[in-house]
């Protein structure tokens, strides 16, 4: 194979990996605005990753679906980061708004908040401990599983569990974004 | 779920914990693609307020009402209803009240009580939240 030959082929592919980036541009963005306060960057950051990846996806079907499984990793990343940025002490007497949350982006949460802390404290206290560990701290899931002394996959499955309680909570309370 | 790794590797890559190449099979694995938008959900509406998980997480736990107070409170309802029930059944009837309307208001105390407890519970939290 000549070198003409490879660089024509690397063309080709990053063309339509390009082209395929482009149809989702816009939408992906939608769908990220629903759900973080910083949209650009998690977008941003999940363009790099499925650029990096170059997944080889037989159609364009499967690279969406590859695309926003990326995304919904990096926005649970993004989430977990600007938790453990906040403050300890509030500095306006407890309220915690997003600069660029608008006001009933920040009604939603506290909504939101009020359902998971209730679902939290009616759950098992073993389920409930791994959630706020993992959502909130750095401990890693192999860390929690030796402090609570179970394996690590009891320890995923756990947080599986509280996540599947609190997303049901949340669902019944029309608090679900689709 | 019959998929093996849905509340296993899945739920390690989404927090950063397994391989990036997992992202292939999840995007083409129903089961874990619905654990990853479960877990992406959850922490799409909780939003700005996830952090403050972290507080309750490093404080001491918050004792929860105790089941016997709520049970000495509903007790309590129990007995007043009970002396009005009473009260009721040792004056004079008139006949156009039914038989059973002495038991009805004792069960509907209760429940009303509990109910209550449950919303109050509810409040007190949103109001904890808020001050917090």
């Amino acid at each position: 194979m000549t070198v003409r030959n490879t660089r024509e082929i690397a063309d080709v592919a990053s063309s339509s990996l390009d082209r395929r980036i482009a149809s989702l541009g816009t939408e992906l963005l939608g769908f990220l605005r629903r759900r973080t306060v910083d949209p650009e960057e998690v977008a941003q950051e999940t363009w790099i990753r499925v650029a990096a990846a170059d997944p080889d996806c037989p159609d364009d079907r499967s690279f969406r679906a590859f695309v926003y499984v990326v995304a919904r990793r990096l926005l649970i990343d993004a989430a977990r980061r600007r938790a453990r940025a906040r403050p300890l002490v509030p500095l306006d007497g407890g309220q915690h708004p997003s600069d660029d949350a608008p006001p009933d982006a920040a009604l939603s949460a506290g909504q939101s908040l009020a359902v998971v802390e209730r679902t939290l404290r009616e759950m098992k206290p073993e389920l409930a401990e791994v959630f706020r560990w993992r959502m909130t701290t750095d401990l890693s899931f192999k860390q929690i599983a030796e402090r609570q002394g179970v394996s690590l996959n009891t320890a995923l499955g756990r947080h599986h569990q509280a996540t599947n309680h609190i997303a049901r909570a949340l669902r019944e309370h029309g608090l679900w974004t689709e | 779920m019959s998929c093996s790794h849905a509340t296993t590797t899945t739920v390690a890559w989404l927090y950063g914990e397994a391989p990036d190449a997992h992202a292939l099979h999840v995007a083409g694995c129903p089961d874990c693609a619905a654990v990853a938008d479960d877990h992406a959900g959850v922490v799409g509406a909780l939003g700005p307020a996830l952090g403050a998980l972290r507080d309750a997480a490093e404080a001491p736990a918050r004792e929860p009402v105790p089941r016997r107070s709520r049970w000495a409170i509903a007790g309590f309802g129990l007995a007043v209803a009970a002396a009005a029930a009473l009260a009721v059944s040792t004056r004079a009837i008139p006949p156009t009240v039914p038989s059973g309307a002495t038991a009805a208001p004792t069960i509907a105390a209760i429940d009303t009580f509990d109910a209550a407890l449950d919303d109050l519970d509810l409040d007190v939290a949103t109001l904890e939240q808020e001050l917090q």
